[in-house]
This record gives structure tokens, C-alpha cells and sequence, in this order.
């Protein structure tokens, strides 16, 4: 796929996921790898914004020893969702309509 | 997989140390998790660690100045800015390609400075020159001035007008230094 994926719409995409349950970033990335191709090492950068923003929160989990951090929405990540959301519609149906040539002339 | 992120680690000594045990915890988690032992394997997931690290510190870089815009002085604003040309500077320095690219920036920059230093000369050596010739004609008009009043006085008042000209030009453009 040619078109690149816009850092808004990243941040979009890694909410939407963790509106639906929690994720730590292996699984995410899969999560998100399994639609839209993403690199492996783009994520990182993401959920740091996401949580600098108060968008979401970390807790760790007990792993086989080891500490797995898990990702979860907040309220306000909520919000900045259905903003991007809304901001995201805009855009698909102006980019549509120039691109089937719809217009008005 | 340890090897690996050594020198990711090592890579990272101009972030704070909270932020760059973060980014270290968020990839040995990602690594253990998809199960990557060797180096290899780990290079064929995520990039050399040059590679990966230019990546993480060239967004740091541009979110150092994004947030700046909000709230924060000019002087503050300037030293992240420098800051972020460091980082930018090392991500360049950190393949071999991209060296050459550095060293035209340097010399770029090098050359400016040339320029500028050259300019000051110049400007330096116009107004030394300029009072030489005045002190000249004034001591000459003061020497011949026994001999002939006329040229004596024309010699002085060469003198003094050219030394009263550039007072006037150097009042007017270093008026805020004076």
C-alpha cells in the first residue's frame, strides 16, 4: 500500500484497539499488523505520545517472571477518539469525492 | 538479544535516564515476547539498533519542539532547539551513509561563519583605513601650514571632514552600541 498512514490516524487506530480491551505492546503491534502494515519499531513512539497526552495508562502484570505493561484507555482517550472519529469521516468523504471524480465543477 | 539491546542502550545517553529505561523495558518486553533470541532474528525484526534508535530519537526530537511551542521562553525554547540539532546530528552520524551528508552540513555552516567573520574584517579595515587618511591629512595640513595657509587649510579641513563624516556614519549605525 503506497498511502502512509498519518500519525493521527496511528493514534486512532492503537485507541480503537484499546477501546476494546487492554494490550501490551507485542500484541498490539500484532494486532495492529494483522490489517494495516505498520513497522514493528513505529509503535513505541506512538503509546508514548498516547500516554504523554493522558490518552492512556500503563500497569504492569506478573509474566513468567518477568513484567508485561499493559495499555489501557482513559476518558479522555475516549474522547480524542470520537475526535479523531469525527476528523477522520470529514476527511474520507472529501478525499472520496475528488477521487470518483465527483466534484462539483 | 541481550547483545542487542547493549548497544541500543548505548545509543540512548542523551535521554534522561527515566525515559531511556523505558524505551529499553518497552523493547526487551517486545523481544521476549515475540520470542527473538538471536541477534539476527532481533535485527530482522526491528532494524539494526542504529536503525531503531534513529527512529525513536528523531520523533523525540520533533516532540521536543512541539511542545515547546506552548508554554515554554525563548531561551529555553533555543537550548532544546540546540538540543534537537544534536540529536538530529548524532541520528546522522549513526550510518555510514549518511556521514558524507554530515560533513556538507558542517561545512556549510563552517563556510557561513567564514562569511560573517569576513564581513566584520572588512567593515574593521574600511574605517581604520579611512581614519589613517584623515590623521594623515591633517598632520600634513598642519605641517604645510607655514608654507602656504591655503593648502594648509585645505589639508585640515579634508582631515576634520573626514573624520566628522565617519562620526556621523558610525553614530547613525552603531548608534544603539555607542
Amino acid at each position: 500500500m503506497a498511502i502512509q498512514i498519518s500519525s493521527e490516524l496511528l493514534d486512532g487506530c492503537v485507541l480503537a484497539l484499546l477501546k476494546t480491551e487492554d494490550y501490551y505492546g507485542y500484541a498490539l503491534t500484532q494486532k495492529l499488523q494483522a490489517i494495516i502494515p505498520v513497522s514493528e519499531s513505529t509503535l513505541y513512539p506512538v503509546l508514548r505520545r498516547l500516554k504523554k497526552n493522558g490518552w492512556v495508562t500503563t500497569y504492569d502484570q506478573a509474566y513468567q517472571g518477568r513484567n508485561r505493561r499493559y495499555y489501557q484507555l482513559t476518558t479522555n482517550g475516549t474522547q480524542q477518539l470520537n475526535i479523531i472519529q469525527q476528523d477522520w469521516h470529514h476527511f474520507y468523504q472529501a478525499i472520496n469525492t475528488l477521487l470518483k471524480g465527483d466534484a462539483p465543477a | 538479544m541481550t547483545d542487542y539491546l547493549a548497544q541500543f542502550t548505548a545509543l540512548f545517553a542523551q535521554l534522561q535516564p527515566a525515559e531511556r529505561e523505558e524505551v529499553l523495558e518497552f523493547y526487551r518486553e517486545y523481544l521476549l515476547d515475540a520470542q527473538l533470541d538471536t541477534y539476527a532474528a532481533c535485527v530482522a525484526e526491528l532494524g539494526t539498533p542504529k536503525q531503531l534508535a534513529r527512529k525513536i530519537l528523531a520523533d523525540y526530537s520533533i516532540r521536543f519542539n512541539e511542545n515547546l511551542d506552548d508554554h515554554q521562553t525563548t531561551h529555553q525554547k533555543s537550548k532544546a532547539n540546540i538540543r534537537a540539532i544534536w540529536l538530529i546530528g548524532l541520528a546522522l552520524l549513526s550510518t555510514p551513509i549518511t556521514i558524507p551528508v554530515a560533513i556538507a552540513v558542517l561545512a556549510v555552516m563552517a563556510s557561513l561563519g567564514v562569511v560573517v567573520i569576513a564581513l566584520l574584517f572588512t567593515a574593521i579595515a574600511i574605517i581604520v583605513g579611512i581614519t589613517v587618511l584623515a590623521l594623515t591629512s591633517l598632520t600634513a595640513g598642519i605641517g604645510v601650514f607655514s608654507q602656504s595657509l591655503w593648502t594648509g587649510l585645505f589639508y585640515i579641513g579634508a582631515g576634520l571632514a573626514a573624520i566628522g563624516a565617519e562620526l556621523l556614519f558610525s553614530q547613525s549605525s552603531f548608534g544603539s552600541l555607542i
